[in-house]
């Protein structure tokens, strides 16, 4: 058998995938339709009813596109906390661990695995979910409201308006928030990276210790940037406020070099934070 | 093969528990690993499973490293820990489908049969079955894989009396000739009847190591009811006096009795003629 196939094999990794579906069983198949009804629950709390409009009389309360922003932002982050947080779930233990090192893999298959369910699957797989399940909401949402206005005989101009989320959008914002974008999904995919690593330090603990190493260190950033304001700008009085010219200077046609330089290292140190992983399960003992 | 080669090893911070370590194993025997607590017989098979890293110089086991973990190497071993796991949620036949899959020569057949043998039951959760039976299925599971290279830590811990018995017909029925087994135990007595080759490990060193052929054909194990002058060792019990004597012209060899070498060994009665490792 030639080397590449001792590092990856198509068959072996499906074999990794069904033992960890089914060793995970219960995970995998309650996991989508959890975070689904989350989601449909939050959402069909907070959209606006048919009674915020019969009280604004001629104000129409609407939910529109980028309402749902935050909500997509702050799903990231706590869904993301519970699904890479506990990324290597074979750490936790040292029956678990011997089992799945001594499982007829490589490596790399191993910490692929991880890797594509963890950090790729859920990356891609969440907006999907969010898209589909409050669309879906909406739609039932709104249905129930016809059907409430109806039964008190009020007109249908009372419904609320309510528009559907669309991944999309995203991309038909302005140049500069399409930046903004770009730093802030670069620097998500650095802090699920980080996450992601943190797992194979922290085990079964990485859901409280991982957010909160990623919260120091954001922190830390934070007070570095504080602090080289305070030096650079000779008039900050205040610590906190921040003076520093971030737009300037720039480089490939006016694109501000600290953002450029913010995308460089984010990617930089995700890749860091995948290889260190892989290593620490490379060698991993037990 | 299993080839160790001037290996060291040392836990972080305590002093070494192998030094410089030489031993080698041919294939198709079943060795008996045998030591008392904190010995360091789980840890060589730790060593050998790939899941420590020796210190300082080589094991090779056909030709593989086994901390490099080459999946080539990982289906054609298969390690029983002392302390398993399995995953409660899923149903046995699906366990074995999943597991199965890892082991290009895994014989259903065989496993169907010992699943048979040992009495498991035929398509329950793994939560709800009991630890003997947890033990059982790995047993069966690591017979029927195919692997070259078996390494079983205290297989026989939690199995009762009649499974214990069952445990070495199934071993020496099932075993095929390429295959072979180390059984790390400190119930010498579950073994007797099962191994080819016994190996006592005490502080980190082989300080014996004989095939049983030739233990048979050197010593004699006897009980008497007043202390044999020319015993090597001997040991009061209830009926007399066990003990371990050369065998003489005229004599039969006799059963070897495990527990009884292994006392004489531990309390340095009783030499390997050739020590692999010093």
């Amino acid at each position: 058998m030639s080397r590449q196939n001792e590092q990856f094999s198509l068959s072996r990794f499906i074999n990794l995938l069904k033992y960890d579906f089914n060793t995970n069983r219960l995970l995998y198949i309650l996991l989508i339709p959890v975070i689904m009804i989350i989601i449909g629950v939050l959402f069909w709390s907070i959209f606006p009813s048919y009674t915020e409009t019969i009280k604004g009389q001629n104000f129409q309360p609407s939910w529109n596109k980028d309402s749902y922003y935050p909500f997509l932002i702050s799903g990231y982050i706590i869904f993301g906390t519970f699904i890479v947080g506990k990324s290597f779930p074979y750490f936790k233990n040292k029956q678990t661990l011997t089992t799945y090192l001594t499982l007829p893999a490589s490596t790399l298959e191993k910490f692929l695995l991880q890797w594509v369910l963890r950090i790729i699957g859920f990356l891609v797989i969440y907006p999907i979910v969010f898209q589909l399940t409050t669309n879906l909401t909406v739609d039932l949402y709104l249905m129930v409201q016809k059907a409430k206005l109806s039964s008190i005989g009020l007109p249908m101009e009372k419904l609320p308006t309510i528009h559907k989320a669309s991944l999309l959008s995203f991309l038909e914002t302005s140049e500069k928030s399409y930046l903004i974008l770009i730093v802030t999904l670069t620097i998500s995919f650095l802090g699920v990276s980080l996450l992601f690593y943190l797992s194979t330090i922290y085990k079964q603990w990485n859901i409280i210790f991982g957010p909160l190493t990623v919260m120091a260190l954001i922190f830390f950033i934070i007070l570095y940037m504080m602090s080289l304001s305070n030096i650079v700008v000779a008039d900050q009085v205040k610590f906190w406020d921040f003076k520093l010219e971030l737009n300037y200077p720039t480089v490939f046609d006016d694109l501000p070099l600290i953002l450029v330089s913010t995308l460089v290292i984010a990617g930089a140190a995700s890749i860091a934070c995948w290889i260190a992983a892989y290593f620490r399960l490379k060698e991993k003992e037990v | 093969m299993i080839l160790l080669t001037q290996m060291s090893f040392a836990y972080q911070k305590n002093k070494p528990l192998f030094d410089q370590m030489d031993w080698q194993v041919g294939s198709g025997q079943v060795i008996g690993l045998l030591g008392k607590n904190g010995a360091g017989k789980s840890t060589l098979l730790r060593l050998l499973a790939g899941l420590l890293k020796p210190k300082s110089g080589d094991i090779s086991i056909h030709g593989y490293r086994p901390f490099d973990r080459s999946p080539l190497f990982l289906q054609d071993m298969i390690i029983l820990p002392e302390e398993n796991y399995l995953p409660d949620k899923s149903s046995i036949q699906r366990y074995i489908k999943s597991i199965a899959s890892f082991y290009p020569e895994f014989d259903h057949a065989k496993m169907v049969r010992m699943q048979e043998e040992f009495d498991l039951p035929k398509d329950q959760k793994l939560g709800n079955i009991s630890f003997g039976q947890r033990k059982k299925l790995l047993i069966a599971i690591a017979l029927a894989s195919g692997c070259k290279t078996l390494l079983l830590d205290e297989p026989t811990n939690g199995l009762d009396i009649p499974s214990k018995s069952l445990f070495r017909k199934i071993v020496t029925a099932n075993l095929r000739d390429d295959q072979t087994i180390i059984i790390s135990t400190h119930q010498v007595k579950d073994v007797e009847n099962l191994i080819d080759r016994a190996v006592i490990v005490n502080d980190g060193k082989v300080i014996f190591d004989e095939d049983m052929l030739a233990i048979s054909d050197q010593w004699y194990f006897g009980l008497s009811s007043l202390p044999d002058a020319e015993a090597v060792y001997s040991e009061k019990s209830m009926g007399g006096y066990h003990y371990i004597t050369a065998l003489g012209p005229g004599k039969q060899p006799s059963q070897i009795s495990l527990e009884l070498l292994f006392n004489a060994v531990i309390n340095k009665q009783l030499h390997s003629p050739q020590p692999q490792n010093a």
